[in-house]
């Protein structure tokens, strides 16, 4: 990527996320309130009310600006969850070696030949209620982290072969400070471009989610999705705008993750799926 | 330079290896890559241990810190004594804490062997932090008085460097500052100077004398250069196949080699003024290890080959005292005075 595209597009993400972030502040509305903002419900856009308003006569604005942030916290949380159980399994795996490695990697297959989404769709028809924010976090968290252990323990694997680390063994260093010391260091810039392009794809998840019906409280993107969808022939943009949120924070993901990926060691990571 | 190589100073051996074996389960069949190997090294004595390419040097060098990659594995009834443990048998986390400690290793490519996203002082200060209570600070202090000691001008800065940033022959230095800097009793040295240009090399092996001078340290000193040996080490083992073939004082193994296989390392060493157009090899190659010959080993290689070669291994014989040799011909040395009357040569 271009450095002045790598810039514009990272300053595009930095506006979003103070957006995102200050949306209580930025929020010309209660994105809840049950207060009329107009006095006539389902509004179009129009000035005082940039995406409209919903037939409850909220302001879409500040519930797209909410929900963006809603599905940003579940997206970085989820995605916070599935590297610290990826990285742990990885790095068991490889460390251990031999049979104990064989079989987990034998259990990491069965996990991953599960589809997900289908397990994720049992989950939410099996339970009475919708989900609460920490459930649906530990649900995404918990199906989602065997590409990371994948990736993660064939690159451990790798790292375990390199000289320094019989070096490291030579001078006296125990398997958990070659693990914190010496190989770590080594998996952080995977990690990272992993999340960058892991929130984009939890985002999306969690949007699929929450359109089926997952989610009860603070509205997420896929929410709103949900609610404006029923009218999408007449009032529609309750759908376009939280979709276009979507989009905005899947393609900044992507960008980044891209651009990161470029700054450290391109050469070693462009070979890693992206999706 | 030509200092003369530091005697013993003591007959207890330091370190005694005996029928050392370790094998590796290939898919082509179990490789013996060490295969019966049994030698001493006394404290504060340089043994170097030559031999070519695969024919288990390393290993042997790895085995003796258990370090050998799986599938490799220490057979049963190997020993290696330190100091009065086994180290082929002690509970690991007691052989970690001599490692680095009380017997050290450096590593043939200064360029791999340290992690390039440590600085360097924090790589040498580590073998301080693992094996002592030093704070972080201390360990630092420690790292930078070392990195002093084995000759890197402005050591302060050069500490807080990545690898990536010091040139080969300082890397090695540093590495060296790794090994030593806790006086270890024994270091291995494991081609210390092959990937290093030659005026390099020759500052690396001064360096080395100096320190084993200094401490006082037993010096295993692994390589195929018989030059470094020559300079280096006051007793030598050679190699081949997995076996010792011969050990002897260095200036005996120059002077009488006992067996054909070191003979033919020794004349395959170039000289000045050497009147033949070809440079000099002894031809073709290690075998593979999941393969050995029946018999003696060397024997497809050997120009003095016999039938009783192939029939029977020979086992280590004394030639003088001191000097052992794996081969038939100390018993029939009539054979090899016939073949160099009439081919005057081992090498083709």
């Amino acid at each position: 990527m271009k450095d002045a595209q790598t810039r514009r597009v990272l300053g595009l993400l930095v506006m979003f996320v103070l957006l995102v972030l200050g949306a209580p502040y930025f929020s010309p509305y209660n994105p809840d309130g049950d207060t009329t903002v107009s006095g006539t419900p389902s509004q179009p856009p129009s000035l005082a009310h940039p995406m409209g308003t919903d037939r409850t006569d909220r302001d879409l604005f500040s519930r797209v600006l909410r929900g963006s942030q809603t599905s940003v916290i579940i997206g970085v949380s989820a995605v916070a969850l599935m590297l610290v159980l990826g990285t742990s399994f990885g790095i068991v795996a490889a460390m251990s070696g031999g049979h104990i490695d064989t079989v987990l990697m034998r259990v990491l297959d069965i996990c991953m030949s599960i589809p997900r989404f289908l397990v994720l769709l049992a989950a939410i028809s099996i339970a009475d209620t919708a989900y609460s924010l920490p459930q649906i976090i530990l649900l995404i968290g918990l199906t989602g982290w065997f590409d990371t252990a994948r990736i993660i323990r064939g690159e451990v694997s790798a790292l375990l072969t390199r000289d320094w680390v019989f070096a490291a063994r030579a001078s006296g260093s125990g398997t958990l400070r070659i693990v914190t010391h010496h190989i770590f260091p080594h998996l952080v810039p995977i990690l990272v471009v992993m999340a960058t392009f892991g929130i984009g794809r939890t985002v999306v998840l969690e949007a699929g989610l929450s359109f089926l019906g997952a989610l009860s409280s603070g509205a997420s993107l896929g929410h709103l999705l949900h609610e404006g969808f029923s009218a999408l022939g007449n009032r529609w943009w309750l759908t376009i705008f939280p979709g276009l949120a979507i989009v905005l924070i899947v393609l900044a993901c992507n960008a980044l993750g891209d651009a990161l990926r470029d700054v450290f060691a391109p050469e070693q990571v462009h070979a890693w799926p992206t999706t | 330079m030509n200092s003369i190589p530091a005697t013993p100073t003591e007959s207890k051996p330091l370190l005694s290896v005996s029928s050392l074996r370790v094998y590796f389960n290939t898919p082509e069949g179990i490789a013996r890559a060490v295969d019966g190997v049994s030698f001493t090294v006394s404290a504060g004595e340089t043994v170097g241990l030559v031999g070519e390419s695969g024919c288990g040097k390393s290993v042997t060098a790895l085995s003796l810190l258990r370090l050998v990659p799986p599938p490799g594995r220490i057979e049963s009834g190997s020993s290696i004594k330190f100091d009065g443990q086994d180290l082929a048998t002690i509970p690991t986390e007691e052989l970690r804490q001599m490692r680095g400690n009380r017997l050290a290793m450096i590593f043939q490519e200064p360029m791999t062997a340290l992690n390039p996203v440590l600085t360097v002082g924090d790589q040498v200060a580590e073998v301080v932090r693992v094996h002592t209570k030093a704070s972080r600070r201390e360990a630092w202090d420690r790292a930078v008085k070392m990195l002093a000691q084995v000759g890197i001008p402005d050591p302060v800065e050069r500490a807080k460097q990545y690898p990536h940033e010091l040139s080969g022959g300082m890397r090695q230095r540093v590495m060296i500052a790794m090994a030593l800097i806790l006086e270890p009793q024994l270091v291995i040295a494991d081609e210390p100077t092959t990937a290093l240009d030659v005026t390099i090399q020759a500052q690396i092996l001064e360096l080395l004398r100096e320190l084993r001078d200094r401490t006082g340290m037993a010096l295993l000193l692994i390589t195929h250069d018989l030059g470094v040996v020559a300079e280096m080490a006051s007793r030598v083992i050679v190699m081949y196949a997995g076996e010792i073939v011969e050990e002897a004082p260095v200036y005996a193994l120059f002077e009488s080699p006992a067996h054909p296989y070191t003979e033919g390392l020794l004349a395959a060493i170039p000289r000045m003024g050497q009147d033949s157009n070809r440079l000099k090899t002894i031809r073709g190659t290690v075998p593979p290890p999941t393969a050995w010959p029946s018999g003696c080993r060397f024997r497809d290689r050997c120009p003095y080959a016999f039938d009783r070669c192939s029939k029977e291994s020979p086992v280590l014989l004394e030639v003088t005292s001191g000097h052992r040799a794996r081969c038939h011909l100390i018993e029939e040395p009539e054979r090899r005075a016939r073949i160099a009357d009439t081919n005057a040569s081992v090498l083709s």
